[in-house]
């Protein structure tokens, strides 16, 4: 029985074998003649040819690992300084809430009616017609007699420009036609305080009580408008 | 001075390549960088696969000679360092990918067979029929002079993985070589760019 290619490489490599195995393979001429090739091999392969790089890798190696240091440097910091990011997103994410609670209040505010607009809409008599016309004396009156009046309307226009500016802004998903219906009262408002302004001196005060009070009435339906636009978005099921 | 046996640097050498020494560390570069490359060459088979074993295994050395210790000799720890970059590129996804066959069919790479001698060229040509393990393991055991637990360890395997391998691939070698003396074989690509 011949020996096998690991016995072989065994006895070539100096490992461990039985005596028989040796024993068989000094006096085996076919077994020494296999040895010899697989020493053989091992020569030659240790005699192959050595080879170099084909050009020099050190400036290369030199610049990875300088490069690879610093991105070392840069993730240890980043990991020192996580702890201030995330303290810094708590803090923000805070801020974040506190605001948002606080913009939920002026919505809760805005969905109470306005003071102003109740005492508009509950006492129709801003409109024109509630004041039944003017009479001829009253056409025919001073100034004076109309005065009272048109600093009532005056002044209610004046309040409701202040609730209409305290309502919260616009949101941002909007109808178009309520935009539309808001443009054409705002540009209505636009019209008539053109007109008071243009006729200052010289126009009947007649005139110009109605003109307020058109202004009273658009800026009402302004408010109102608005207020309805507001609570669509509180009552919004988002 | 090509093979890691042959390669040395001196102790204090070492000591300021520990200390981060450029000077020292060009001097590891200088002596190792052909043993590393010829390493990974002959295991690869492919050029420019052992020119970034070669570049990836001495950024390894700079970034950790601070830890070498001296326990092993500093051209051993080299070597480790190389074959296991090695073992990594024969086992990872993209060269099995690119290579289904790589555990059973030989991987001629892009080697060009630059031997001068006619029983070099040979064997060289019968290295290249060899599946990448077998190769590997017999350039190890035959040529670096590893011993089958550590190659078995390497591998992940045991020292019977590493015998049988090391017993296939000779016996293949023999098959071929003597295949090689029997029939005429086609000229060989002669490169004279090493």
């Amino acid at each position: 029985m011949h020996a096998t290619i690991e016995q072989l490489l065994a006895i070539r490599d100096r490992e461990p074998v039985t005596a028989g195995l040796k024993q068989h393979v000094d006096m085996c001429l076919l077994c020494r003649e296999r040895l010899d090739k697989f020493v053989l091999a091992r020569n030659e392969l240790n005699r192959l040819p050595q080879h170099s790089p084909r050009r020099d890798y050190w400036p290369e190696v030199l610049a990875r690992h300088e490069h690879g240091r610093q991105s070392l440097k840069l993730r240890r910091n980043l990991t020192r300084y996580s702890g201030f990011g995330l303290a810094a997103s708590a803090l923000l994410a805070s801020v974040l809430f506190i605001y948002q609670t606080n913009d939920t209040g002026n919505d809760k505010v805005a969905e109470t009616t306005p003071t102003v607009v109740l005492e508009s809409t509950a006492t129709p008599v801003i409109s024109v017609a509630e004041d039944n016309g003017p009479t001829n004396d009253q056409l025919g009156s001073s100034p004076a007699s109309v005065k009272p009046e048109l600093d009532t309307l005056i002044a209610r226009s004046a309040r409701l420009e202040a609730v209409l500016h305290a309502l919260p802004r616009r949101p941002r998903v909007i109808r178009a036609g309520t935009t539309d219906l808001i443009t054409g009262l705002q540009e209505g408002v636009a019209l008539i305080d053109y007109q008071l302004n243009f006729n200052t001196g010289d126009q009947p005060a007649q005139v110009s009580r109605q003109l307020w009070q058109q202004r009273v009435d658009l800026m009402n339906s302004l408010v109102n408008v608005r207020y309805a636009e507001m609570q669509r978005v509180a009552y919004s099921p988002n | 001075m090509t093979r890691f046996a042959d390669c040395s640097v001196a102790e204090d050498i070492v000591g300021r390549a520990r200390l981060g020494d450029p000077a020292a560390n060009e001097v590891l570069y200088r002596t190792y960088s052909t043993a590393v490359y010829n390493l990974a060459l002959r295991l690869t088979r492919q050029r420019t696969i052992a020119e970034e074993i070669l570049q990836e295994t001495f950024i390894e050395v700079l970034t950790k000679i601070g830890t070498f210790r001296g326990a092993a000799l500093l051209g051993t720890w080299i070597r480790e360092i190389a074959v296991n970059k090695c073992l990594m590129h024969l086992r990872s996804g993209w060269y099995r990918k690119s290579r289904p066959l790589a555990d059973i069919a030989p991987d001629h790479g892009d080697y060009v067979v630059t031997a001068t001698k006619p029983e070099h060229m040979d064997l060289e040509r019968a290295l290249a029929n060899l599946t990448p393990i077998s190769r590997t393991v017999v350039w190890l055991h035959d040529v670096e002079g590893y011993t089958h637990h550590e190659i078995g360890k390497l591998m992940g395997k045991s020292d019977s993985f590493s015998k049988s391998q090391l017993a296939r691939a000779h016996q293949r070698l023999q098959v071929l070589l003597e295949d090689t003396n029997e029939s005429e074989q086609p000229c060989m690509q002669l490169s004279n760019n090493y």
